[in-house]
């Protein structure tokens, strides 16, 4: 059964993840943690993260764009602190999969 | 004539209090109102509640306004009603950060419209709604 796995899950694995870092990036923690808690860039792979910052304008249905400056400077940060290990099983969230090839 | 202009009075005091940037920037939308329609005068607190109160269509599918997010009493906080996640309040005489910085309002503006109208605001509305924000 495909199924929308909500919100929390990312959060549960945070919590219960190993290796994810704390967020410690002062405009990552402004510009991704304005409309929910800031995802910890570990939870992802990069690939995930670089198509995310290519779509912001839809972003899971809502408009989270950002000027091109700002977004290359997250990008990377995101990408530096990826969580390459994570795998996709583990994400269990559907809707991330659009994100995946 | 002059219960009017006493009537209107308080009104535009508020209105009137941007910091030195974002005036300049009010500025910037008021001559683009400007060359879009030349009987343009000034933003209107009443337009702007309008657009700030009214249901719409929504990039969703979904009728939504900026109450949704802000809620109607925008001295409270607010909730994003998407993730659920508690939104600091809108009305400047409670939250003296909002309406500050040029660079985060029209960020939020262009999002904010996008989300709502399905389309960026022009300067008339965003003018407008800035004028709303700011009386409260
Ligand atoms: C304008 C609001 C907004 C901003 C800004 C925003 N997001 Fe989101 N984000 C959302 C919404 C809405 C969802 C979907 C929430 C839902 O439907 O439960 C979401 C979902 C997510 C998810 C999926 C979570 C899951 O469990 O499936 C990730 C990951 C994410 N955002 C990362 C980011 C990153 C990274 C940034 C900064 C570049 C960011 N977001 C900025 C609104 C935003
Ligand atoms: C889906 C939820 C949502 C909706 C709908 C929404 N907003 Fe917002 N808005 C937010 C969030 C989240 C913030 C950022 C708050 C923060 O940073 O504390 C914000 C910030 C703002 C700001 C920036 C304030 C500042 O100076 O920092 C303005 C202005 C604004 N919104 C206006 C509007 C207007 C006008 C509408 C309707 C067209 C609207 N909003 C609809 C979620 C929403």
């Amino acid at each position: 059964m495909k199924k929308i796995v909500p919100f929390s899950m990312l959060m549960a694995t945070l919590v219960f993840g190993e290796v994810v870092k704390p967020v410690d990036n002062t405009l990552y923690l402004k510009e991704c943690g304005s409309c929910h808690f800031a995802f910890s860039p570990g939870l992802l792979p990069k690939r995930f993260w670089v198509k995310m910052m290519a779509k912001l304008d839809n972003h899971f249905g809502t408009d989270a764009s950002l000027d091109s400056k700002d977004t290359q400077t997250l990008l990377s940060y995101m990408v530096k602190n990826s969580g390459d290990k994570v795998l996709i099983t583990k994400i269990h969230s559907q809707r991330l999969i659009i994100y995946a090839e | 004539m002059k219960i009017i202009m006493l009537a209107i009075l308080p009104l535009s005091i508020f209105a009137g209090s941007f910091n030195a940037p974002m005036q300049a920037y009010i500025d910037g939308l008021k001559m683009e109102a400007k060359k879009a329609d030349s009987s343009f005068v000034d933003f209107d607190i009443v337009r702007g509640e309008k657009i700030f109160t009214s249901s719409h269509g929504g990039k969703r599918g979904e009728k939504i306004s900026c109450t949704s997010c802000h809620m109607v009493n925008l001295r409270l906080k607010g909730k994003h009603i998407y993730t659920n996640k508690i939104i600091e309040p809108l009305a400047p005489s409670v939250n003296s950060a909002t309406l500050t910085v040029i660079k985060d309002v029209k960020k939020w503006l262009r999002r904010n419209f996008n989300d709502v109208y399905v389309r960026e605001g022009t300067a008339l509305e965003q003018g407008d709604v800035l004028y709303y924000i700011n009386s409260k």
